[in-house]
């Protein structure tokens, strides 16, 4: 960890304000990234405000300021997770303007697409971890950490999220 | 190996969260073996597509609107003091310090010495009175199995409780940012509390042991307060605090029930 960012941690600890915005510029692109991909897109921007209204009430108590970037995470996925449980997010897209069957012969947007089709099959743990490994390159021990789970578990998470992932795009691509 | 037993391990092969024996066992398989060497392709392919989902774009007003809530945030004790002690640093900790251990000692002397056992937590975020504990059930009253869905821990399922025990109500209660599963064991007029949370963030009594000692290897502290013994250790994937038995035998009997089951295979 940075001396810059062990500054900034003690200043929002102390409440100042141009260090909680100081924070929130290093970091509000992966909240958000991560609310999108575990919440949806709807509730992407409401969810990334709580998740840093709740890390700014609770970074006081912080004590282990090294351990910054993998406490974020966790409040950041305990809040989607949390907000999966009130409001499951079913078939919401990731992105504002889903891609259509039409949008052209742009293959990489349709197999995104595809992919987001699949992410919706998996359940909230599964996707979580799945998504902290490879959207976030956590390791195995981090993702332990953040999700509160052993790293045998997430080892066993990650084997069957892609197998399931990969199931559900075969089936696609045989049309069913 | 075979090839069941090298896709068991593709999954943690292509994270490279393999030792170097297996790391070489697998290694040698797939340069004979094209249905394995497939199923991997398969898995480099999953990564690649997670990257086509591209980066989303925060609105731009997020943090204005971030900005206007936290000025309305009227703001807690504690952020008080910490901006206190951020605006006059060493001399202001200097005399909170000072302050604290005179008011500790003060604490002591006045409950008795070792017959004070405060409510202190290594997480803040986590103490409670063991009062507040047992009356507590503040949270959502669910059914076991309800909770054990909701949580990201292992739960145990209190199917076969020790004779004489029965299954009284669980909540699911919220602390901080996480989940705790309590539930009130009931035995004649008697009751125990067991709370369950994730190993990382345990909930604890009493910064002073009665007692320091090993379930099944594990570190556990017991400390007495109220008339109750409180029993407070974790296994590979739940922290467990007990408490209620009024004697150490019920204590221990309750201790080995829980941990057992939990250090079985799920």
């Amino acid at each position: 960890m940075t001396d810059e960012l062990t500054d900034i941690i003690a200043g929002c600890q102390a409440g100042d304000q141009s260090a909680q915005r100081q924070l929130y510029e290093r970091y509000h692109r992966m909240v958000y990234r991560l609310a999108v991909r575990l919440a949806g897109v709807r509730d992407a921007a409401d969810l990334a405000q709580e998740i840093f209204l709740r890390v700014f009430a609770r970074i006081g108590s912080l004590q282990n300021r090294a351990a910054f970037t993998t406490w974020l995470y966790r409040v950041t996925a305990n809040e989607c997770l949390r907000h999966q449980r009130r409001r499951p997010r079913g078939c919401e897209p990731m992105r504002e303007e889903p891609i259509s069957e039409a949008a052209g012969p742009d293959r990489l947007l349709e197999q995104a697409d595809l992919l987001e089709r699949a992410l919706d099959q998996l359940n909230a743990s599964l996707r979580a971890a799945f998504l902290l490994r490879e959207s976030e390159g956590l390791s195995y021990q981090e993702i332990a950490e953040v999700l509160g789970i052993a790293p045998g578990t997430v080892a066993s998470q990650l084997s069957r999220a892609r197998a399931e992932l990969q199931a559900y795009l075969r089936r696609i691509e045989q049309g069913h | 190996m075979n090839c069941d037993q090298v896709q068991r391990l593709l999954s943690r092969f292509h994270d490279g969260e393999l030792n170097a024996t297996q790391r070489a066992g697998i290694e040698l398989h797939l340069g004979n073996c094209a249905l394995c060497l497939a199923e991997l392709s398969a898995i480099a392919e999953l990564a690649e597509l997670v990257r086509t989902l591209g980066e989303p774009e925060p609105p731009a007003q997020l943090w204005e609107q971030l900005a206007r809530r936290l000025e309305c945030k009227v703001p807690t004790r504690f952020e008080r003091m910490w901006r206190m002690l951020y605006t006059w640093k060493y001399a202001a900790a200097a005399a909170l310090l000072l302050l604290a251990l005179g008011a500790a000692w003060l604490v002591y002397k006045a409950a008795g010495g070792h017959e004070a056992v405060s409510n202190s937590g290594s997480h803040p975020e986590m103490e409670h009175s063991l009062d507040g504990l047992l009356a507590a059930h503040t949270g959502e009253r669910v059914s076991l199995q309800e909770a054990a869905r909701r949580v990201n821990f292992r739960v145990l399922a209190l199917s076969d409780l020790p004779e004489g025990f029965r299954l009284g109500e669980c909540c699911l209660c919220q602390d901080g940012c996480c989940d705790l599963v309590q539930c009130r064991l009931l035995c004649g007029t008697d009751q125990v509390i067991l709370v369950q949370c994730r190993p990382d963030h345990p909930v604890r009594f009493g910064d002073r042991p009665v007692l320091e000692t090993r379930v099944n290897g594990k570190a556990a502290s017991i400390v007495q307060r109220d008339g109750c013994l409180i029993c407070s250790w974790q296994t590979r994937d739940t922290a467990l605090t007990l408490a209620g038995p009024r004697d150490l035998s019920q204590l221990v009997r309750l201790v080995a029930y829980v941990d057992q089951r939990l250090e079985s295979k799920p």
